[in-house]
């Protein structure tokens, strides 16, 4: 399963790598990242591999990360898929200079054109749900968007899942242009999503892009128990520090997270592969999934990260994953699932859907 | 300082000042209002103190409000950061009948001049001036979808019509997915409530943010009429004005409500005008108060009348010297009759704490980068 092999995105004709280049790396604003040359030169290799599907931010790495992928793009521009987002906040004093808005949105659009070099964005997701802008003015923003040409496809990251199914719904009822795609964090350590998000995703036409599949790099094996006294110098959400910051001030550094680590590493020995190809080809089993973000500093991550296209779990491996990783769905979920509940529903006749 | 706490526009995500800084004060073609430098510094002052929503109007000043304001919002830089309200209605060709107006073909032409004048490509928040009782409710909501998506306005709303007429202009837009009005203006003040009886219901339910205009009651409550010491006696501009129809404020009412507001502020140790702004600024429904000036040290009063919680035994005494008659058919959805409809027990619609509000404090600029 190699890059080159291209599949629909959510309900939409557009057609994406199953790996998708993340460039919050590309840049060094914010203490971690990768230089110009360094940033060039992951870009190249994932187009020479046959992806074509990059993720960024007008927020990421203060601006850089898209006047990055605006000179790299150069006259690839077409047979790319861009995709950008919008809501945060580069103008801290000003209350419309972030948000889920209008108002915001027409701004952070113009402003993602220009240091992209470009004049239209493949996709634009909503960044992050900001719990007071109301649904219809989001989507009818998309829509008008979309229709001015200035985006082709609209998408959503980190918003609650009602929400998100009523967005879609006001879409489907208006003829607005639909969410395609949602972008969620999800990775054998952060499982939460399949409760409502992926489900909903699916149903609704959705492709999930699971962002941190590698849980901050703690599911690539290289944190230890000693690493769990890590504080960092990280205060409240900042983004700068080091990556080992990053991961400690967001929380991915738990002892749980690091028993998970444990069987991705005895899973890859099996198989010969590295820890990183593991977990990123178990983001990929889920039907609901299109596939994860890989963020890359090094050519050599990169490289090692491509390889996951080539795993094939054995079904002991996939439940020796799933058994580690699992999560309670809580309710209704784990309700609907007991033996009396589904015995007053169906009866004692067998239902299902068609397998 | 209060002008630096956001709040969304009715049914809008758009944030904005609670003191919105109104501008048919600049420029001197009407005889009463700033010149220049003392506009660009009320303007300034406003900027400064965190304001972000500024009103205007075509026919201000004859077009000098909006090409001032275009001329300092430029030069400030400020253009995405400030909420620019504007409106059409009034005609600006006298003898053309289309060149003012609601219908389709004044509010295109209207438009384009508003940009013009602004020195801008979008209006944030565009605004039917006055209800011009012939042009269909269809044709303005549509007419204003138009506007947004051609990406020349970004909100709409409505100003100074007939709450049935508002009511079917927001319905008849949700009905046909057009883009919502987000926001009525409407005159509101201690000694002009009569907007209570229809318009605070029917904007809170279908989410029009109301900034009240004339806040001050034209100048009756600015402080520069003072029962206690003149009677019912003024000059100054609204004694101009007071004898033409529907600007008759001085009224043996008006000054009872005044007097009670000279006692009140005299209590509380405010100014009479930062009293009845921060009155009408904490009343059901009104998202902002549109704050005129002719001179930097009246804008700088006002913009204080935010910053502090008036006693509520003062709050009362306001609302009764001023409570507005409940005629016909007000007087049936009060208390005392709708128990009967309850049949006497004890009904509301939702406990308090039931939706808290959505508040995000201030923080550090450094602090304000997001983990991703």
């Amino acid at each position: 399963m190699p890059l080159d092999r291209y599949y629909t995105l959510g309900r939409s004709g557009l057609r994406v790598s199953r790996l998708s280049l993340g460039t919050m790396t590309f840049g060094e604003d914010w203490g971690w990242g990768s230089d110009a040359a360094e940033s060039r030169r992951i870009f190249d290799l994932y187009v020479e591999r046959g992806g074509n599907f990059i993720d960024t931010a007008n927020f990421y790495t203060g601006g850089s990360s898209e006047r990055l992928l605006g000179q790299f793009i150069g006259e690839r521009r077409d047979s790319l898929v861009v995709a950008t987002k919008y809501s945060l906040n580069m103008r801290p004093d000003d209350p419309n200079g972030g948000g889920n808005h209008r108002k915001n949105m027409m701004r952070s659009v113009e402003a993602s054109l220009r240091r992209l070099n470009t004049d239209y964005i493949d996709l634009l997701y909503l960044h992050a749900w900001d719990d007071l802008t109301p649904v219809e003015e989001v989507m009818r923003g998309f829509d008008d968007l979309v229709r001015s040409g200035k985006v082709l496809y609209a998408g959503i990251s980190d918003a609650p899942a009602w929400q998100i199914a009523r967005m879609q719904t006001i879409a489907d009822l208006r003829g607005w242009a639909p969410l395609v795609a949602l972008q969620v964090q999800y990775n054998l350590a952060e499982r939460t999503v399949e409760r409502e998000l992926l489900p909903m995703a699916k149903e609704l036409g959705l492709g999930v892009l699971a962002w941190s599949p590698l849980a901050s790099g703690v599911l690539t094996g290289k944190y230890s128990r000693a690493d769990l006294a890590h504080v960092g110098q990280v205060v409240g959400s900042d983004v700068t520090g080091t990556r080992k910051d990053v991961a400690a001030a967001i929380g991915a550094l738990t002892p749980r997270a690091l028993d998970i680590a444990e069987v991705v590493k005895q899973i890859a020995q099996e198989l010969e592969r590295t820890p990183s190809q593991v977990a990123l080809a178990w983001t990929l089993l889920h039907p609901a999934v299109t596939g994860p973000i890989i963020g890359a500093r090094t050519l050599k991550q990169l490289e090692d990260n491509l390889g996951a296209l080539e795993i094939v779990f054995s079904d002991e491996q996939r439940r020796h994953l799933d058994a580690a990783s699992a999560i309670e769905l809580g309710f209704p979920h784990d309700f609907m699932q007991l033996e009396q509940t589904r015995q007053v529903l169906f009866g004692n006749a067998k239902v299902s859907r068609l397998p | 300082m209060s002008l630096d706490q956001y709040y969304t526009l009715g049914r809008s995500g758009l944030r904005v000042s609670r003191l919105s800084l109104g501008t048919m004060t600049f420029g001197e073609d009407w005889g009463w209002g700033a010149a220049e430098d003392t506009a660009r510094a009320m303007f300034d002052r406003y900027l400064e103190a965190g304001g972000n929503f500024i009103d205007t109007a075509d026919m201000y000043t004859e077009g000098s409000s909006e090409s001032l304001l275009g001329k300092f919002v430029e030069q400030a830089g400020a253009r995405d950061r400030v909420v620019i309200s504007t409106k059409f209605t009034y005609n600006a060709q006298p003898g053309n009948p289309n060149a003012g107006g609601n219908g389709r073909k004044n509010i295109m032409r209207a438009v384009e001049g508003s940009l013009r004048r602004l020195r801008t490509d979008y209006i944030d928040l565009y605004l039917l001036h006055t209800w011009d009782r012939v042009t269909p409710a269809e044709e303005v909501v549509r007419t204003l979808d138009d506007l947004v998506r051609a990406g020349k306005i970004r909100y709409a709303g409505l100003s100074d019509t007939p709450a049935w007429y508002a009511a079917r202009a927001q319905t008849y837009a949700e009905a046909h997915a057009l883009t919502p009005l987000v926001n009525m203006q409407l005159e509101y003040s201690l000694v002009e409530r009569h907007i209570e009886h229809e318009f605070v219901p029917l904007a809170t339910e279908l989410g029009m943010g109301i900034t009240a205009w004339s806040p001050l009651g034209m100048g009756l409550l600015s402080g520069k009429y003072r029962p206690s010491q003149a009677g019912g006696e003024g000059d100054g501009r609204l004694a101009k004005v007071t004898s033409a129809p529907g600007f008759e404020r001085f009224t043996e009412r008006n000054w009872r409500i005044v007097a009670a507001l000279e006692d009140v502020a005299r209590a509380s140790g405010r100014s009479m005008a930062q009293v009845a702004l921060n009155w009408a600024a904490n009343r059901p429904g009104i998202a902002s108060l549109i704050v005129g000036a002719t001179k930097l040290a009246q804008l700088d009063d006002n913009l204080a009348a935010l910053d502090f919680t008036l006693p509520d035994a003062l709050r009362a005494r306001l609302d009764e010297a001023s409570a507005p008659d409940a005629p016909f058919p007000y007087y049936m959805f009060v208390d005392r009759q709708q128990t009967r409809i309850h049949g006497g027990v004890a009904v509301g619609d939702k406990p308090a704490g039931y939706a808290p509000p959505v508040w995000v404090d201030a923080v550090e600029a450094r602090d304000v980068r997001a983990s991703r």
